[in-house]
């Protein structure tokens, strides 16, 4: 399939829990996965991904590269809130250990364990369908990359109404 | 959620390039992907991939979750090109940094550091468009388990829970 980018979905900073959790959903990547948010506060997000895209382990479990990439998408639904508008965070590192086969459906508990002004530090606990961790991952996220990118077409809109109209 | 399973096609142990090229390709991930395979030799494979599953972020780059899980499927292959005869490999740890936007198509250079009886070590360089390094991963491959990891069920892990 060709390569295209994603349309911009405005973060709804100032804006209720439902309006985070409809953002959190409706992100392309998110759409992709059917990701359904369970709950939503700023710096802590629990998920349930829908369906696997890619066929299963021979073992039944998900690819484990699947669940990285759940995984680095739950940090940025976990961190987003947490930062003033405009941001706009990527991830510098992570870091998986795997502890057993990651059985669906899984749940994503993601953690922002503190956000500075250039870095937010996060960390995620994926559960499978037994409710037992099958991953660990914890990973920085760079958080002071709006103005480098203001003015650019990759600038998030910072103007709610704008955004939603 | 799809119950469907990969089924493995099995390494070309002692096959010429070729072999592991074609085998690299055939990966039913492999082949989901478009993870073409540039060269190949047991321990060292190169591998590309033009076009994201998920949308581009909208900077033009792969979502890094999609790196990442490139990536993994990375270590499988290389894994296989070293692993014992009849043995899996299943990934314990994995660790990135996301050194610039990864704008595509991706080619990964992956090394096999040490392949022993439980734990393989590799690290792979991340390339984007324009050649440049945007990312670097490394992990280890617990290699122990041989079928085990072939029949995984809910039962199994709870009787080895409780052994």
């Amino acid at each position: 399939m060709p390569n295209v980018r994603a349309e911009l979905v405005p973060p709804p900073w100032g804006g209720s829990a439902d309006e985070w959790i409809g953002w959190c959903e409706s992100l392309p990547a998110s759409r992709t996965m059917g990701l359904r948010c369970q709950s939503l506060e700023p710096g802590h997000t629990v998920v349930v991904m829908g369906a696997s895209e890619w066929p299963l382990n021979p073992s039944g479990a998900v690819h484990g590269g699947l669940v990285l990439a759940w995984a680095d998408h739950c940090f940025a639904l976990a961190a987003m809130p947490t930062l003033p508008a405009g941001s706009v965070p990527a991830t510098a590192s992570l870091s998986a250990q795997f502890l057993r086969p990651a059985l669906p459906p899984l749940m994503f508990d993601a953690r922002v364990d503190r956000t500075g002004r250039t870095l937010a530090f996060l960390t995620v606990d994926v559960y499978d369908a037994h409710g037992r961790l099958a991953a660990r991952i914890s990973g920085t996220m760079s958080v002071d990359g709006s103005s480098r990118l203001e003015g650019r077409p990759t600038t998030v809109h910072v103007d709610r109404q704008e955004a939603l109209r | 959620m799809t119950t469907r399973r990969a089924l493995m096609p099995p390494p070309p142990h002692g096959g010429d390039e070729q072999d592991w090229i074609a085998w690299a390709e055939s990966h039913p991930i492999s082949e989901l992907i478009g993870m073409r395979c540039l060269a190949a030799e047991p321990g060292h494979v190169t591998l590309r991939v033009e076009e994201s599953g998920w949308p581009l972020n909208p900077s033009g780059a792969v979502h890094g979750g999609m790196v990442l899980a490139w990536a993994d499927q990375c270590l499988g292959l290389a894994s296989m090109t070293t692993a014992s005869p009849g043995s899996m490999a299943a990934t314990a740890t994995l660790a990135a940094e996301f050194l610039r936007p990864a704008v595509p198509p991706l080619t990964y250079d992956v090394h096999v550091h040490r392949s022993g009886r439980t734990l393989m070590f590799i690290s792979m360089d991340v390339f984007d468009a324009d050649g440049r390094q945007c990312a670097k991963v490394t992990g280890t491959m617990a290699t122990n388990g041989n079928t085990r990891f072939l029949s995984v069920t809910p039962d199994d892990t709870d009787a080895e829970r409780a052994s």
